[in-house]
């Protein structure tokens, strides 16, 4: 009687450890599966294009700071000081009448 | 049951027990290792695959601004010399005019018909010039006509054309037969600086 109360432990117990392998085998497949989900969605074009949209918002403000500084020289061209311009005025004009 | 036996039947449950958990957290330990390297990879392949894209967009955008931000400035600069010129051509006028006092036009005419007659260099001449300054011209034909030949050392042939010309000032003189002709049109000398002067001009108002 003794030793059938042991063979029946030691079966309950081979079956727990097959039992836990096959759940260890399952929560790698699993893992394996979702890895896998991630690496398709990187490539995925809906994420590319989020990201492209984002980055493109980031230049188009650099861009804008750029043009910022173009405008800025503009204004500084189109301020220059009425001497300044007097002045290039009568040395052309001592240049045309050089004879 | 014995004790013994207990003893034993615990002792393989608690062994179960043991190797049981033992696989599960492997197995746990596992699908983690297997979902970070997947999430690495994942962020490694994004960032290649949208770098290219992203630096080539970004040369455009910033290259189009740039290129844009050139034209704004080569366009101020351009309307800058244009009026600066403008304004030469006004003075030119008022020199023409006999408006500004600072100018003895009459003397600048004479030397323009000097520099042409030299440059023609023929004995026999003809000069065009505006209305006004063909009205001078004429008026006082004998005196420059005796002025030039002093100062130019040899006899000169002096006509006025009859039909003015649309010029600020200064004259045109061709010879006889019209192969030759010597601009010296206030516009003309105007006109031949543009070019040549721009280089100096520009330094001059945009530094």
């Amino acid at each position: 009687m003794s030793i059938e109360l042991l063979i029946e432990e030691e079966r309950k117990s081979i079956k727990q450890i097959e039992d836990a392998r096959t759940k260890a085998d399952k929560k790698i497949a699993d893992s394996q599966k979702e890895a896998q989900k991630i690496l398709d969605q990187a490539i995925k074009k809906e994420f590319i294009l989020k990201y492209l949209q984002k980055e493109e918002e980031k230049v188009n403000e650099e861009a804008k700071k750029v043009l910022n500084k173009y405008k800025k020289d503009v204004t500084k061209i189109k301020q220059i000081p009425s001497n300044k311009i007097q002045k290039t005025v009568d040395r052309i004009i001592d240049e045309v009448l050089k004879i | 049951m014995s004790d013994a036996i207990n003893s034993i039947k615990n002792e393989i449950k608690r062994r179960a027990d043991e190797e049981s958990k033992k696989i599960i957290s492997n197995a746990d330990g596992e699908a983690q290792k297997v979902l970070h390297a997947a999430k690495e990879k994942a962020e490694r392949i994004r960032t290649e695959t949208v770098k290219t894209e992203v630096t080539t967009m970004r040369k455009k955008i910033i290259g189009s601004a740039q290129l844009d931000g050139r034209k704004t400035i080569i366009n101020a600069k351009e309307e800058a010399l244009s009026k600066t010129f403008d304004k030469v051509n006004e003075k030119l006028i008022d020199i023409a005019n006999r408006k500004d006092r600072k100018f003895k036009y009459e003397e600048i005419l004479f030397k323009l018909i000097k520099e042409a007659a030299i440059g023609i260099d023929e004995k026999k001449i003809v000069v065009g010039a505006n209305k006004k300054d063909l009205s001078y011209i004429s008026s006082n034909l004998s005196s420059i006509k005796r002025k030039l030949e002093k100062e130019l050392g040899y006899k000169l042939e002096l006509t006025i054309m009859k039909e003015p010309r649309y010029i600020i000032g200064g004259i045109i003189v061709y010879n006889v037969d019209k192969t030759k002709i010597f601009n010296n049109t206030l516009d003309g000398r105007l006109m031949g600086l543009k070019d040549s002067m721009r280089g100096d001009i520009s330094k001059v108002l945009f530094e």
